[in-house]
């Protein structure tokens, strides 16, 4: 299921960012030096759009990585 | 009331529209000129825009910008909106005394980070045909 989503978050990233950025469970935010926080709004824009989900306050920023992310979407998928 | 929209995040729901009219006139053209001393061509000469197939000199695209700023603002949500990113394309070109009709619409509330998705339209009411068209993200203060 994770590397499902991540696949998924691939094609989301390579819209959303400028220059080319590989989607592995270990990335985070602050290994892209483009990542910032109006990035990161479009991120979310971008997903909850694509899996048809909503995050609740504060989770995303619980997440300390893309493979947590990847879980998060997972559950929110499985509540929807 | 001061302001024509003043609505708080949780006022807005999406698929709400709201419109308003605005008028590209010479005050805002010489306006513009002034301030940012875009004087190409295209913009201030009648006869080179006509040479290569408008109209007449054509408007800035930025003047949308402008008034996209002011709806923003003022009208929807209003005060507490704040603009985050603007995806603009300017599709077919508009003229000194245009009058436009602005049309916006919520396609998504990013609850987690109070955020609205607006998609936007320009309709050119003297050209008949939508001049631009846009995605703009807003972010809704608490006060």
């Amino acid at each position: 299921m994770q590397s499902e989503i991540i696949g998924r978050l691939q094609n989301i990233f390579d819209d959303v960012f400028l220059e080319p950025v590989v989607v592995t469970p270990q990335l985070s935010a602050h290994e892209v030096e483009e990542w910032d926080s109006l990035i990161q709004i479009s991120l979310l824009v971008s997903i909850e759009k694509a899996f048809g989900i909503r995050f609740r306050v504060g989770e995303v920023e619980a997440t300390r990585n893309v493979g947590e992310l990847a879980d998060l979407i997972a559950r929110r998928l499985e509540n929807s | 009331m001061p302001y024509a929209g003043d609505y708080s995040f949780a006022d807005l729901q999406e698929g709400m529209e709201c419109e308003r009219e605005y008028h590209v006139n010479a005050a805002v053209y010489n306006a513009f000129l002034e301030t940012f001393g875009d004087t190409s061509r295209i913009h201030v000469d009648d006869a080179y825009a006509k040479a290569n197939g408008f109209k007449g000199r054509i408007m800035h695209g930025a003047i949308l910008n402008g008034f996209l700023s002011q709806f923003i603002g003022l009208h929807f949500p209003g005060p507490l909106g704040l603009l985050l990113t603007c995806d603009i394309r300017y599709l077919k070109p508009c003229y000194l005394g245009d009058k436009l009709r602005l049309k916006a619409k919520i396609t998504q509330k990013l609850e987690s980070r109070k955020v609205v998705v607006l998609d936007v339209s320009f309709y050119n009411e003297d050209q008949k045909y939508v001049a631009a068209k846009c995605r703009v993200k807003v972010a809704v203060m608490l006060n």
